[in-house]
Parts: C-alpha cells; structure tokens; sequence
C-alpha cells in the first residue's frame, strides 16, 4: 500500500505512541498536507513518495543490530573516530568514540533534540516526518578553540537483509567558536530488500568556527533516501561541503545554509554519478541573511545510460544583505540518450549591491579534446575516462582526507563507462 | 622510399567540397611544406590525414607507410607513425600533459610492439625531450594549454612530438600566434628530430618558418588542388610576390 495522504496517520500510528503529543501533532499535520509527490514543484522530478509504502513502517525490531563488520572498509578501517547508525539506530559495539575532551559525542534517544536549537528558515514535509518518527541520533560538540586533527565519521548503514527498512536519524552537531573541524558522513547499504533512510543532520557553525562536512553516497539500488541538512552559519564562520554521490535508487538531498552572521561563508560541492536506473537530486538553498558574507558553489553530474540527475540551486540575498558575493555552477556531462538532467537555478536577490552569477553547461564529452588525444595515440575508450576523470576531478580534489580521496578515486574508476 | 602516398583526395565538409583532387607524395627524409592563402584547403588536408570526423572523404586513396590511411581510426593513424601539430591545440581542464601523455606513449609502444616504459624510464625520456623545446616540468603537469601563451602551446605540441617519435609530423600553421624567439626554439625543435627514417610536412602561409625548417619541397594549394610544385625558390618567390600571380595564372589557364 502505498502511502498517501489520507493514510498517514494509519501507516506511522504505531511508530509514535499516543503519548508523545509534539509528535502526534507534526503526523497529524502532515495527514492534513500530505507527502509531496509529482504534483509539487519541489519534488517534481523526484517522486519519492512512490517508493515509501506501508511495509516500511511496519517493521518493529531493528533487523541488523548484530553486524559485526564494517562497510566501505577502505574508508572506514582507519577512522579514528566513528560513530555507526544501523537501519538508523545507533550501533555502540561498531562506534569508536573520540577520547579527548575536544569533541563530546552525546547519542540522542528517542527523537529529543537539544535545547535552544534555532529553527531554521527552511521546510519541507519529509523533514517533518524525519521529525515525527526519529527514533536516534547523535549531538556533537566541538569546544571553543579546538581543532582536533582527525576527522570525525558517521557511517549510516541500512541493512536489508531481513526485510524492509526504514531509518530516520537526526543529528545535531555543534561548532564552537573558534573550533576547527571536519565530518564525514558515509551512507552505504546492503541486502536485496528495501530501504527508505530519511536522515537530517542540524548544524550551527559558531562565530569564526571553520567546519568541513564531507558526505559519501555509496548507496545501492535498493535504497531510497533523503538527506535533509540544515546549516546555520554565525559571522566570520566558514561551512565547506563537498557531496559525493555514486548511487541509490533515488537520492534527494536537501541542503539550507543560512548566513547568519557577517563575514561568513560557505562553499558547496558536488558531484553525482548516478547507477543505471538511479536518480540524484540535489536542492540546495543558500540564504544570505545579512550583508557582506560570500558564498561559492559548483555542482557537477557525470549521467550515463537510464540515469536521471536533478539540481536546484536556490540563492536568496535578503533585504539589507549588501555586498554579498554569490556564485553558482552546475555542470553536467550526459553520456547517452536516455540519461535525464533537470537543471534550475534560481536566484531571489532583494539588495542591490551584490554580485551574483549563476551558469548552468549541460553536453556531451567535448569533441575536439577527445579527438585531440586519440591523434596522440590514445584509444577512445581510454580517451573518454579521461576526460570524465578529468571533469570529475575538479570536485574530488577539494578532498582534503587523502585516504577518502584515493578511496573514492578509484571507486570512481570502477564505475566510469568504458 | 615513398612514406606518405595521396592519389586524387576529395574531401568535404558539412556538404562543401574543399579538398578537389590532391596528389602528393613524400618521402623518408623529405620535408615538405604546403603553402597557401587562407580557405585554399590547407588545415582541411592535415585534419582528413589526422582523422578528423567532421571530415567526408568523397574520392581518392592515401597510403601511409604501405597501410589504406583513410581505414585507420585516429588513434591508429598516430601509432602508426603520424602526427599533427594542432594549429589550435586545444585545453583540456583537468589533463595534464605528464597526464595523458605516459598512457598514449605506451599505447603507441605497444602498437609497435616496443615493452611499456614504467614511471622512471618514461621521466627519463621525457627530460631529454624538455630540454630540445625548452619546456619546463610544471607546464607539463598544468592542465593541457590552459592558460599557456602561444608559444608555449605550440612548445607543447613539438614536445609531443618528440615524444611520441612519429614517421612523419605534420606541423599544421605552427607558426601562427609565435614570436621570433619561440619561432626558433621551434624550428630547432623540429629539424633535431628530423631523420633519414622520418619526414615533415609544414603547413604555412607565410615563408618565415621555412627559414628555419628548410623545405625539400614546396608545393602551392589553391581552390582544394596544388597548384604548382616547386623547391625552396618557390616559398621565397610567393614572399616577394604574395598569391595574387598565382591566382591569376589559375585565371588564365
């Protein structure tokens, strides 16, 4: 049974008991709206209600919680500080919790979320949902001043093997001021049944903090996912984000970063290379709420046969956000016929000092390079993984994590066409 | 030994004929050079003998080294032993020289039956080759002519072709876009690679390159044929007197 509006209230009823009113409410509310689908410009091309169904709330026991081994081993083996969530519960026996005093990691019960946590100017219905049936999570605090060396991970494994799967973890992460630090979040899934991950991640980069957040989408065809993150950005503080994403069913990432505070900055990255029959959607909104802050954002999508990408890059400049620096790109590269892109920028600008661009290439592999190396002798198939390397290679370079970068180097590799 | 063999080549372009029956025939250890004023066909003839798709051959053969060249696939063609010099060499963001280069030199090796070179003996080799072009390392680890000058562009095309050794180079307008200085360390380039075994074809318009690279023959393309076919006395003649009695000797014919 698909989900639909009018039985909202029946497929989640046992996932939110009678008791926990605030909860009750959001479902209730979200009965009332209904989930998106084709019909709403947001998720026009990304009808991820059309693969949530009753089955996936009727799951009681967490199937998976006795994995012993990690995924992604090449990523993971060496992480110093890991935090694992199974089918979105946290799993303590896999986790490697950081030991100074720098980082404090705090695991959320049953959808509490930390005090004074602003809300921030972004809504979508499945974040409410997130909201209404998260079950755990994880805060993070990086104190004041501090810059840990090691990156810290959060691996989110869904684990099909017994069955549907449905998971929605909330995280909470907090930069101190003055705090350094780099996240990384890997999404990875395993076994042949479903999988429905429906994930947000709060944070708040304090005054003159410096926060990387890296995400790694390895998902498999049998995953659909939302990622919901909201970044709130205070003056002088910098948010850097790369997004790599190399597969899934459908993948809808929803990324808000407010520029809260003067002098702050974000830069955003992405690249997604859909598997056959997957689909990538990135909307992102950046918000300058306050004058002079800069922000930098490049997209890019490498789609091969029956692949389907989606960008929809949102930059509001609020009144009064003079001297804001705003720049948006999205790239795309269609290798055959049946590989889809949809691509919209989209710009609301309500100050009159600013500089703003935004540009938006979509092709094919350029002819005139690919002849070039092919008269030097190279065959064409090498000649074109070349050249996908190449325009992927603007993008995984930013990668600061050596390790990470190789990892997904080579992974990369494996799933150009030849 | 004839190296390079075009009998009666037509070629087009987006339905227009350019090239109109060309016969040409280079040897092992010639240089030719095939001059002309713009549209007379001159970078349609290097891109059909590259392998340029945009490219329909309507008529005519062409043997190179013995082997039917317009069956070969571009790649092929350069592991057989052409090359072309790029008028425009194109960038590519991303590909470095270094890059592209170490892989298309041993697919070439291969072809040719020679052992791959590893990553020291290929360094090696391409030192010696930096230094008769005076190219720097950090150029070749740059994106592929992004942000090069002319004359590092057309550097970087000798320095390929020292590279790759082909049987025979054709330098397509090297000279355009070059100073005097870069026209130099161009020419040397070219004329220290130059062997009994190999020959060069140098497309030009004007006479000044082949002061440096000095041309066995010198034949004249105008209106998709050649024209007239001459030594060395011939460019020089066409520098005095440009192509204007050219062109009215094709009247009057």
């Amino acid at each position: 049974m698909e989900v639909q509006q009018n039985n909202i209230l029946e497929v989640f009823d046992r996932q939110v008991p009678a008791s926990d009113k605030p909860r009750r409410e959001l479902l209730q509310k979200l009965a009332a709206s209904g989930l998106p689908d084709r019909k709403h410009e947001e998720y026009r091309y990304t009808p991820v209600s059309r693969l949530l169904d009753k089955e996936f709330a009727d799951f009681t026991a967490n199937p998976a919680t006795e994995t012993t081994t990690l995924p992604v081993a090449g990523i993971l083996a060496e992480a110093e500080q890991l935090v694992v969530f199974i089918n979105g519960e946290y799993a303590p026996h896999l986790s490697r919790l950081p030991q100074d005093q720098m980082i404090k990691v705090t695991p959320l019960s049953s959808g509490s979320q930390p005090t004074a946590w602003d809300k921030p100017a972004f809504s979508d219905r499945y974040l409410d949902l997130n909201r209404a049936l998260t079950k755990s999570g994880v805060q993070i605090t990086i104190a004041t001043g501090s810059a840990p060396a090691s990156p810290l991970y959060i691996l989110h494994l869904t684990d099909t093997a017994r069955g549907k799967v449905m998971a929605a973890p909330a995280h909470y992460i907090q930069a101190e001021e003055n705090s350094q630090f780099t996240l990384v979040e890997v999404f990875s899934s395993e076994g042949a049944n479903q999988g429905f991950v429906n994930a947000a991640i709060h944070l708040q980069v304090a005054r003159h903090a410096r926060l990387n957040h890296i995400k790694v989408g390895l998902d498999t065809l049998s995953t659909t996912r939302l990622d919901h993150t909201l970044v709130q950005v205070a003056d002088s503080a910098s948010y850097n984000t790369i997004n790599i994403g190399l597969g899934g069913r459908m993948i809808r990432n929803n990324l808000y970063i407010g520029l809260q505070g003067e002098h702050a900055e974000a830069h955003l990255y992405g690249l997604y290379l859909p598997e056959a029959n997957g689909l990538i959607d990135h909307h992102t909104a950046v918000d300058h709420r306050v004058p002079h802050c800069n922000s930098n954002e490049l997209y890019k999508g490498i789609l091969a046969a029956d692949t389907t990408g989606v960008f929809n890059g949102k930059v509001f400049v609020r009144p009064g956000a003079q001297k804001t620096n705003a720049f948006q790109s999205n790239k795309n590269i269609l290798l055959d016929d049946s590989a889809t892109i949809n691509t919209k920028p989209q710009l609301e600008i309500w100050a009159d000092d600013v500089k703003c661009s935004h540009g938006c290439t979509t092709g094919q592999i350029d002819k005139e390079q690919l002849f070039y190396l092919r008269a030097r002798g190279l065959d064409e198939a090498s000649a074109r993984k070349l050249l996908l390397r190449a325009f992927a290679e603007e993008i995984i370079e930013k990668l600061a994590i050596e390790e990470l970068r190789e990892y997904l180097e080579e992974i990369l590799d494996s799933k150009l066409p030849d | 030994m004839s190296l390079l063999k075009i009998e009666n080549l037509k070629a087009s372009v987006e339905g227009q004929q350019i090239l109109k029956g060309i016969d040409l025939e280079v040897n092992a250890g010639e240089v030719h050079a095939i001059m002309g004023p713009n549209g007379s066909g001159k970078s349609t003839l290097a891109s059909v003998l590259a392998g340029r798709e945009e490219y329909e051959v309507d008529e005519g053969k062409v043997l190179f080294d013995g082997q039917d060249l317009l069956e070969m696939a571009p790649e092929d063609r350069a592991r057989a032993g052409l090359f072309l010099a790029f008028q425009y060499p194109v960038e590519i963001p991303g590909v470095s020289t270094t890059n592209f280069l170490k892989a298309a030199v041993n697919q070439v090796r291969q072809y040719r039956g020679l052992p791959e070179l590893d990553a020291v003996e290929f360094l090696k080799i391409m030192k010696e080759k930096m230094k008769l072009v005076e190219i720097d390392q950090s150029l070749l680890r740059r994106s592929l002519n992004e942000g090069f000058s002319g004359g590092e562009k057309k550097r970087n095309e000798i320095f390929q072709m020292a590279m790759l050794e082909p049987k025979l180079a054709i330098l397509d307008e090297t000279d355009s876009g070059l100073d005097i200085d870069a026209l130099r360390i161009v020419a040397h380039g070219v004329n220290a690679l130059k062997s009994p075994d190999n020959a060069t074809i140098v497309i030009t318009h004007y006479q000044r390159l082949l002061d440096y690279i000095v041309p066995d023959h010198v034949h004249v393309l105008y209106k998709g044929k050649i024209v007239k076919s001459g030594d060395k006395e011939l460019a020089l003649e066409l520098e005095e007197k440009g192509y204007d009695w050219i062109k009215e000797e094709q009247v009057s014919a």
